[in-house]
């Protein structure tokens, strides 16, 4: 089972029914709801790789997105010196029985608790916050 | 079971079970969100995202990332 604050795997999650191949996630929150008529176990933030200059450029320039890079955090038997983020304005409803998964990690309490005020920040900035519903 | 809600005509979330609790770590308060009124198609959402390249040995179970501050 996977709880607040997992990094996990999701084999092949859906994008508009379509697969888009194998993407880690943080378990935003693991509470389980229903969703306009869909019921959820958890909600996922998508997290992106930016290894090259252009990709942080091009992913920087969106203010959704929380950077983990190897000069702020430490990554404990993950890190490959390269930096990633965390696109905090899309939240992903999914449904353990839809998906498959691996919990492979997690943020510690400290960055969790950083990427929860930096959305609390945005949403008082007046961001609108996407629910993808692909997975329920 | 908490009876569905409508505000503001957004749904809010009917919770079913409350989870194993993580000490320490924050909870969002969703219900104080702004969501967009329709949810983008997923492929516009992943268009700039690339999957990280973890390690074999995470890939494979034998260790566990953890990110924390440095």
């Amino acid at each position: 089972m996977c709880q607040i604050g997992d990094i996990i795997l999701v084999y092949n999650p859906n994008r508009f029914k379509k697969p888009i191949g194998m993407h880690s996630f943080v378990v935003l929150d693991d509470t389980k709801g229903t969703i306009r008529g869909f019921d959820f176990d958890f909600i996922g933030l998508l997290m992106s790789s930016m290894d090259t200059e252009d990709k942080h450029k091009k992913l920087m320039k969106y203010d959704g997105n929380f950077p983990i890079t190897p000069d702020e955090q430490d990554i404990e038997n993950g890190g490959n010196g390269k930096s990633a983020c965390i696109k905090a304005e899309q939240f992903y409803y999914f449904h353990k029985d839809k998906i498959k998964y691996k919990v492979i990690g997690k943020l510690d309490e400290e960055i969790f608790n950083l990427l929860v005020e930096f959305i609390e920040e945005l949403n008082k900035s007046g961001m609108q916050f996407q629910q993808i519903m692909g997975n329920v | 079971m908490k009876k569905k809600e409508e505000c503001n005509e957004k749904e809010v979330y009917s919770m079913e079970a409350m989870p194993m609790e993580r000490a320490g770590y924050k909870r969002l308060n969703f219900g104080t969100l702004n969501f967009a009124d329709r949810s983008e198609n997923n492929e516009k959402c992943t268009e700039d995202v690339t999957p990280i390249q973890w390690k074999k040995e995470v890939l494979s179970g034998e260790k566990t990332v953890i990110i924390k501050k440095r």
